[in-house]
């Protein structure tokens, strides 16, 4: 119609939320409602932070893996609507990332700044969440449609291969925190091996 | 087919609208569960049978207080103490020892006592419990870890024990050993810590008041993940230097050997005294965690004992003898 130039802009600044989206958004808002729950009922064990963290910090390798196998899992189911869930997955893997943070300085540091400076910049392992935390960063603030097109697919394609450096900190970083038991840690690193060699594959397939 | 057959434009939409409301409930559900599986709540305590002869101290509550005997600070849970616990004899992961504990027999048990003393004593759990009147004693207990807990124990006081074996004037210090039998304690393995578990006091700290041996701990024998039967509880030091499932005191000249001081000598000296002031090579020590509470606090010299236990120290660097 006449208008629908002016339509498309505003479609462009304000997409609808599709409904993979609300699936991803509801379902991964659930563990966060029950966190806080519990919490709340001094029912999270005798170490509330400690497991606190775990959750959140172990939700976001899971909801990373998630977000990382959707396009291999396209290729092989031909599936093609599965990618609408591929960024609702990575925001809120970036969610429970930022909550761990946030439980960390502000609970187990008692929101001393200087205090957690210091401590992750004495610990590797801290320094290996910090890390991909970070790299996770750029990832979400270029999510929107908008962001994608303002960058050019192309460019937008090469900095979203951060999400790697981000998968490989949060391994090493759920590597080095552990103590004893490593059977948890030797599965996620053989699924971040698995992922990132279909990655590969698919790329020598694809030149 | 009629054009009456075709489901009206806005039932069908409304219907697609329910189905996809119903799916989204649908999967809400389905991870509420699947969470509440990997996380469940879990309130369970079980408690070895309960002690029925604590006898009820004379002193007023005020005198308790002023003691040490007792604090005001609130107790912590029962679950919380039953399942936060450092006994590497079960396992390494605090969490699991009172899983991993719960078969432990205390069956024949006895405690040898020897070494300087005049009447070298050797007393089955049996004699112990009819032989030393039990009293309540609210401590504080700080970990070297930095979380604290308020405990409730039954016990009495380890001096009584020593009167009746009579130290000799060489004894000095009083060393104690954890019972070893890697079949009944699984994670008694070669590793950091040699077995079995080891820890001493000087004579004077060792007949100091607050220094107990509890048999039990809210109002209930002790479970075996706190220490079961027998174990020392030394309120201003560090919990690991309150021995658990004691079977062997001995009075000696030496200072003893202590298993986390072999372990890790410049992270754990034989004192261990609680101490704002020193910290841990690897953390500050003037905060701590009580269970329980949201926010840490300060940690007070001697674990909140400094005018019932300072005089024993004076004339010490405590930054040396740690």
């Amino acid at each position: 119609m006449s208008n629908s130039k002016i339509r498309d802009k505003k479609s462009y600044n304000r997409p609808p939320i599709t409904y993979p989206e609300w699936m991803v958004v509801i379902n991964g808002c659930v563990p966060l409602v029950f966190l806080m729950f519990d919490a709340r009922h001094h029912q999270l064990g005798v170490d509330p932070i400690r497991s606190a963290l775990k959750i959140t910090g172990s939700l976001s390798l899971i909801l990373l893996f998630a977000t990382l196998s959707i396009t291999p899992a396209r290729k092989i189911t031909r599936w093609n609507s599965l990618h609408h869930f591929r960024r609702p997955l990575g925001l809120m893997t970036f969610l429970y990332a930022l909550s761990h943070l946030a439980i960390y300085i502000g609970f187990d540091r008692n929101w001393d700044l200087a205090d957690a400076w210091i401590e992750i910049s004495q610990r590797r392992y801290l320094q290996m969440g910090s890390l991909s935390l970070l790299a996770m960063v750029p990832l979400a603030l270029t999510s929107t449609p908008r962001m994608v097109r303002l960058m050019t697919m192309r460019r937008w394609k090469r900095l979203h291969r951060l999400i790697h450096l981000a998968l490989f900190a949060a391994v090493v970083h759920f590597w080095m925190q552990s103590k004893a038991d490593l059977r948890w840690q030797i599965a996620s690193i053989a699924i971040a091996l698995t992922l990132i060699g279909l990655r590969i594959s698919a790329a020598r397939k694809s030149t | 087919m009629n054009n009456d057959q075709v489901t009206p434009y806005p039932t069908f939409i409304n219907r697609r609208r329910w189905i996809k409301a119903a799916g989204l409930a649908t999967s809400a559900a389905a991870t509420a569960t699947a969470y509440r599986f990997f996380h469940p709540v879990d309130h369970g305590v079980v408690l070895p049978p309960q002690i029925d002869n604590v006898v009820t101290s004379p002193l007023g509550h005020s005198d308790l207080i002023d003691a040490g005997f007792v604090t005001s600070d609130s107790k912590s849970s029962i679950y919380d103490i039953t399942h936060l616990n450092n006994f590497h004899e079960f396992s390494s992961d605090q969490n699991a020892v009172a899983r991993v504990a719960s078969d432990f027999k205390t069956d024949d048990w006895s405690v040898e006592v020897g070494g300087l003393v005049d009447r070298p004593m050797t007393w089955t759990m049996d004699e112990i419990r009819s032989e030393f009147a039990v009293e309540q004693r609210i401590y504080r207990m700080r970990c070297v870890e930095g979380w604290s807990m308020v405990i409730p124990w039954i016990g009495f006081p380890l001096s009584q024990l020593l009167e009746k074996v009579k130290p000799t004037s060489d004894a000095r210090f009083v060393a104690f050993e954890s019972l070893h039998d890697p079949s009944r304690m699984p994670n008694q393995v070669p590793g950091e810590l040699s077995w079995p578990y080891t820890e001493g006091l000087r004579l004077d700290e060792a007949l100091h008041p607050l220094t107990i041996l509890a048999t039990g701990l809210y109002g209930h024998q002790l479970p075996p993940q706190n220490g079961a039967p027998l174990r020392l509880v030394v309120p201003w030091k560090y919990g690991f230097k309150s021995i658990k499932s004691v079977v062997k005191i001995q009075l000696t000249a030496q200072q003893p050997k202590t298993a986390w001081n072999q372990a890790a000598p410049a992270e754990n000296g034989f004192y261990a005294n609680v101490n704002p002031n020193v910290d841990h090579p690897r953390w500050s020590q003037a905060t701590e965690r009580r269970v329980g509470e949201l926010f840490r606090r300060n940690t007070l010299m001697f674990n909140g004992y400094e005018r019932q236990v300072e005089h024993l120290y004076r004339g010490m660097d405590l930054n040396v003898e740690f």
